[in-house]
C-alpha cells in the first residue's frame, strides 16, 4: 500500500480511533476551521483535535435547516445536520467567531447535540491596536478550559513542543504544495487535498508518522504526460461530501488544480508558527496573517495579497471560484478577485452538498474554453 | 376612550396647507447654523414624494403635527446631509453598531453623523430596485441582507455626499454590513474600521472563564467592557486624526449626557407605546422614534425638540384615554425592523398592535449610567443583540414579552442576512416553550409598488385570527 493510500485509510478509520480514544478517557475536541483555535493548543492540553468536515448529504441538510434556517450557508447547515444525524467522535467542540453564520452554527451545537461549546473570540480588523494581545490571552483562556477537562495544563515546553510538530505538518504539506505546482504536476489537486484532510483528521504524531517518505514517493513519480490546464481553486471549506468540483475539473476534464486558497488545502495550516517567541502571542500572529482569516478579516487587503501571491505561485491558466450561496466573506470577495485576475475566472455558487450538472457544463466550458486559447497562443507563437 | 383614525397622504397634504405658516417656518435642523431657508424640513409630503419615495402613498400616518413633524425629519435626512456638507459640517458615516459611536463622535465639532446601514429601507421607500441592482453587480446579490442597497447608494453618491469618513464596525456585528463597508473601501471612501468584541454566555463547562452579572442584563466575560472602553480612545485618537479636530473631555461627557436624556425621552414613550390601553401611537412612528436612538437622525438637539414633542403627544392621549384601534387590537412583539413600513400599517389596519419590538438596536436603547461617560456608554453598548448569541437574543425576547404581555410574535425575516435567518429558529423554539406564545415568521417580499404580497397578507391575517381564536379558548377554560 502507498504512503497516500495509507493516509486515505487512516483518516477513512480516524473516526474509529477517536472513538476508542474517549472510550480511553481522552479528550476529542471537534473543531470547524483549523487557524481557530490552533490545534497546538488543544493538543498541548493532552486532548486531539478532529475536524468536523461530515457531510451526510441532504437528509442531513435539511436537519441542519430546521435549526438554522434555509438562508444559512450549506457548509453549516450540513456539519451541523449530519451531527444531529450520527454524532461524530467527539466530547465537545470549539470554534473562532471567523463569521456570523459560523457563530449562529456553533451557538446551536450545545441544544442540538448536547456536547459543551467553547467559543474562541477572534478579531475581525487588524486596524485596532492591541488586536495580537487580546487573542493570545483568549487562546490562553481557552488552554485553561480544556486543561480543566484533561488534567493536562498546558505549559511553555508543551505548547512550544505542539507548536513545532504543528510546523512539521506545515512543513510536510508545504513540499507537497509545491510539487503539485510543478509543470506538469507530479500530484493532483485531489490528492493533495487528501492528505490535507488526513492531517486534519489524525493528531500531528499520527499525520507526521503515516506522512513519512510521502514527499520522496510523490517526487519519484513521473509527472503527468502533457500539461494540463493549471487551475487555481479559490473558496471556502469544502466538506468531505462536497469534492464534486475537484472531480468535475480534474477527472472529467484533465485539467489540474496547481493551487487554491481554501482551507481544505494548502492553507489548511497556514505558515509556520515562530518557536521562539512566547507561544500564545505566536499563535496568535499566526492567526491574525492566516490568509484564509484574511477574508472576513476587513480590509480584506491581506486576502488580496494572498491571491496575488497564490497567482504568482501557481502560474494557473485560469481561477475556479467555488463560492457556497450565503457564504458573505467569501463571496463578497469574488468580483474585487476577479478583477484582480489575469487570467479567466470563473465564478461559481456551489451547496455543499454537492454539484450539479449545470456546474459540470460551466466548468467544462470554461476549461474547454482556455485549452482553445492556450492553443491558440501556442500557434501564434510558432 | 375614544379612537383615533390614521390619515393617507391626500389628507396629510391637505391638513399641512392648514398649519400655521409662522409655526412651519420655525421649524429647522441644524439650528447652530441660524435660521435659513434650506434647513426648514417640516414640508407637505407632496415634497418628499418628490425625492423619490412613492411608498408614501400606501401608508397611514399619525394625524398629529407633532408625528409629522417626526416623519418629515427623518424623510428629510439624506437632504440634510447634503446641505451639512455644503455648511462646512464634516459628514461621517457609521456602520455595523449601534448606540455607541454617535454620541462619542457628536462630540467632535460641527459634526453629522448618518448610518449608511439604514439604507436598506430606501428600496421600499422608493418602491425601486436601482440599488439592489447595483448592489449585485459588486457581487452582493439576493443571498444577502438589504442593507446591500447601501453598496448602490456608496457608488452613486446620489443617497449622501462623500463622507468625510466612515467609522465602520467589525466583528461580533454583521457579516453583511462589513462585506458593503469593503466595497465603500474598495470605492475609495476613507473608512476607519472599530472591533466588537464577541460577548460570551456563561456555561457550566466554563471553569476558567469569569462573567460579571448586571441585574436586567446579559452577562459578560470580565475584561471586555475594558476591552471596549480601549477600543473607544483609541477612536477618539484616530477620528481627531481624521477629521482635523482633537476632542475635549468635556465636550464627550455633553454629548453623551445629550444622548442619555434622548434615551430617556424614547424609553418614556416606549413604555406608554405598550401599557395604554390603545395604542397612542403607530408603530411605524414608533419605530422612527427608536431608531432616534442610534444617531438623532444626524441632528441631537432637533431630533430632542421632536421627541420632546413626541412624548407630549403620547402622554397626552395616554392620559385621556385616547389611541388608534381598539382595546381588543392583537398584541403583537415584532421582532427584526420591516424595511417595508407598508407592513406595519397593514397589521395596524387588520386589528393589530404592535406593544414590543427587538429591531436589533437594543443597545441604543439601553439608559445610559452616570458617570465616566466612555464607560457608560461601553457599558450599554454590552447589552446589545448583535455582539451576543441568539440564545440571549431569544431571552431579551422572551423578557420583552411578558413585560408587553404580548400575544403573538412576528418575525420579519430579511433574506439572507447574517443574523435575522439563522436566528429565527432559536428564537421561536425559545418563545414558544418559555413565552408560550405563537410565532409566526416570514421573509420580507422585495420592494414592489402595490400593496404587500397577497401571501403575506393571507399568513398575517391567519395567524391573528389564530390568536383570537386561542383567546376564545383560553376564555373558555
Amino acid at each position: 500500500m502507498s504512503a497516500l493510500e495509507r493516509l486515505r485509510e487512516a483518516q477513512a478509520l480516524a473516526a474509529e480511533g477517536r472513538r476508542r480514544d474517549i472510550a480511553d478517557g481522552r479528550e476529542v475536541v471537534g473543531t470547524f476551521s483549523p487557524p481557530v483555535p490552533p490545534p497546538e493548543l488543544i493538543e498541548a492540553a493532552g486532548a486531539t483535535p478532529y475536524r468536523l468536515l461530515e457531510n451526510r448529504g441532504p437528509d442531513a441538510d435539511l436537519r441542519g435547516m430546521g435549526a438554522l434556517g434555509r438562508d444559512t450557508c450549506s457548509f453549516c447547515r450540513s456539519v451541523l445536520g449530519s451531527a444531529i444525524l450520527d454524532p461524530p467522535p467527539i466530547t465537545c467542540i470549539a470554534s473562532g467567531t471567523v463569521c456570523d453564520r459560523l457563530r449562529h452554527m456553533t451557538d446551536a451545537w450545545p441544544a442540538a447535540t448536547g456536547l459543551p461549546l467553547y467559543t474562541v473570540a477572534v478579531p475581525r480588523t487588524r486596524e485596532v491596536p492591541g488586536q495580537v494581545p487580546v487573542l493570545a490571552e483568549e487562546f490562553r483562556l481557552f488552554a485553561s478550559e480544556i486543561s480543566s477537562r484533561t488534567g493536562t495544563p498546558v505549559t511553555k515546553t508543551r505548547l512550544t513542543e505542539a507548536i513545532k510538530r504543528g510546523n512539521r505538518c506545515r512543513e510536510v504539506l508545504t513540499a507537497l504544495d509545491e510539487l503539485r505546482r510543478e509543470s506538469p504536476p507530479r500530484l493532483s489537486g485531489g490528492e493533495f487535498l487528501d492528505v490535507v484532510r488526513a492531517s486534519h483528521a489524525l493528531s500531528t504524531s499520527e499525520f507526521l508518522e503515516l506522512a513519512d517518505g510521502l514527499i520522496a514517493k510523490i517526487r519519484s513519480r513521473e509527472p503527468m504526460k502533457r500539461r494540463p490546464v493549471r487551475i487555481l481553486l479559490v473558496g471556502p471549506t469544502l466538506t468531505d461530501g462536497d469534492r464534486d468540483v475537484v472531480r468535475m475539473a480534474e477527472v472529467d476534464c484533465g485539467a489540474a488544480i496547481v493551487g487554491d486558497l481554501t482551507d481544505s488545502g494548502s492553507l489548511g495550516y497556514g505558515e509556520p508558527v515562530s518557536e521562539d517567541r512566547d507561544p500564545f502571542t505566536a499563535l496568535a500572529e499566526q492567526v491574525l496573517a492566516h490568509p484564509i482569516l484574511t477574508a472576513p478579516l476587513k480590509p480584506s487587503t491581506a486576502f488580496r495579497d494572498a491571491f496575488r501571491r497564490a497567482l504568482q505561485d501557481g502560474r494557473p491558466d485560469g481561477v475556479v471560484y467555488r463560492g457556497v450561496p450565503f457564504c458573505r466573506p467569501f463571496n463578497s470577495e469574488a468580483v474585487p478577485l476577479r478583477e484582480l485576475s489575469p487570467v479567466p475566472f470563473l465564478d461559481l455558487r456551489v451547496e455543499a452538498t454537492g454539484a450539479s450538472g449545470q456546474v459540470r457544463t460551466r466548468l467544462g466550458a470554461f476549461l474547454e474554453a482556455i485549452e482553445a486559447r492556450l492553443h491558440f497562443a501556442r500557434e501564434n507563437t510558432r | 376612550m375614544s379612537a383615533l383614525e390614521r390619515i393617507d397622504i391626500g389628507t396629510w397634504q391637505r391638513r399641512f396647507l392648514d398649519l400655521d405658516p409662522d409655526e412651519v417656518a420655525g421649524v429647522h435642523y441644524f439650528r447652530h447654523l441660524g435660521p435659513r431657508a434650506f434647513s426648514r424640513y417640516f414640508k407637505p409630503p407632496s415634497s418628499f414624494l418628490g425625492y423619490g419615495f412613492r411608498r408614501l402613498r400606501r401608508l397611514h400616518y399619525d394625524p398629529d403635527p407633532r408625528a409629522l413633524r417626526l416623519f418629515s425629519f427623518m424623510l428629510e435626512e439624506g437632504e440634510r446631509l447634503f446641505r451639512a456638507r455644503q455648511s462646512g459640517m464634516r459628514v461621517v458615516g457609521l456602520m455595523g453598531d449601534y448606540g455607541a459611536v454617535a454620541p462619542l463622535l457628536f462630540a467632535f465639532p460641527d459634526v453629522t453623523a448618518f448610518y449608511p446601514d439604514f439604507c436598506y429601507w430606501t428600496p421600499f421607500l422608493t418602491e425601486s430596485e436601482v440599488l439592489l441592482e447595483r448592489a449585485e453587480r459588486r457581487g452582493l446579490g439576493a443571498d444577502t441582507c438589504y442593507v446591500r442597497a447601501a453598496v448602490g447608494a456608496f457608488t452613486s453618491q446620489a443617497y449622501w455626499p462623500e463622507p468625510d469618513l466612515v467609522a465602520a464596525s467589525t466583528g461580533a456585528s454583521c457579516d453583511d454590513l462589513a462585506a458593503v463597508a469593503q466595497v465603500a473601501f474598495d470605492a475609495g471612501t476613507k473608512m476607519m474600521f472599530l472591533e466588537i468584541p464577541q460577548r460570551k454566555d456563561p456555561a457550566p463547562w466554563l471553569t476558567a472563564t469569569r462573567f460579571i452579572s448586571v441585574a436586567g442584563q446579559a452577562p459578560r466575560q470580565a475584561g471586555l467592557l475594558e476591552r471596549l472602553c480601549e477600543i473607544y480612545r483609541d477612536f477618539f485618537d484616530r477620528a481627531g486624526t481624521a477629521l482635523g479636530t482633537p476632542v475635549t473631555e468635556d465636550r464627550v461627557a455633553g454629548s453623551v449626557a445629550r444622548f442619555r436624556e434622548l434615551r430617556a425621552v424614547i424609553a418614556e414613550i416606549r413604555t406608554l407605546v405598550a401599557t395604554a390601553p390603545l395604542c397612542p401611537l403607530p408603530a411605524t412612528e414608533e419605530l422612527l422614534v427608536q431608531f432616534a436612538s442610534t444617531h438623532a437622525y444626524g441632528d441631537p438637539a432637533e431630533c430632542r425638540r421632536i421627541l420632546d414633542g413626541v412624548l407630549e403627544l403620547v402622554r397626552e392621549r395616554s392620559e385621556r384615554g385616547v389611541g388608534f384601534g381598539r382595546e381588543d387590537d392583537v398584541r403583537l412583539y415584532w421582532v427584526n425592523p420591516p424595511p417595508d413600513p407598508l407592513l406595519h400599517v397593514h397589521v395596524e389596519r387588520t386589528g393589530a398592535r404592535v406593544v414590543g419590538t427587538e429591531y436589533l438596536i437594543a443597545s441604543a436603547l439601553t439608559p445610559l449610567s452616570e458617570g465616566d461617560p466612555v464607560k457608560s456608554i461601553a457599558r450599554a453598548f454590552l447589552t446589545g443583540s448583535l455582539l451576543g448569541s441568539s440564545a440571549a437574543r431569544s431571552e431579551t425576547i422572551v423578557a420583552g414579552i411578558r413585560e408587553t404581555k404580548a400575544e403573538g410574535v412576528v418575525i420579519s425575516n430579511l433574506f439572507g442576512s447574517s443574523h435575522c435567518g439563522a436566528e429565527t429558529p432559536v428564537i421561536r423554539r425559545a418563545v414558544e416553550e418559555k413565552a408560550g406564545v405563537p410565532v409566526l415568521s416570514f421573509d420580507v417580499p422585495k420592494p414592489a409598488p402595490g400593496e404587500i404580497s397577497s401571501q403575506v397578507q393571507n399568513r398575517l391575517a391567519a395567524f391573528l385570527e389564530a390568536i383570537r381564536a386561542r383567546r376564545g379558548r383560553c376564555a373558555t377554560s
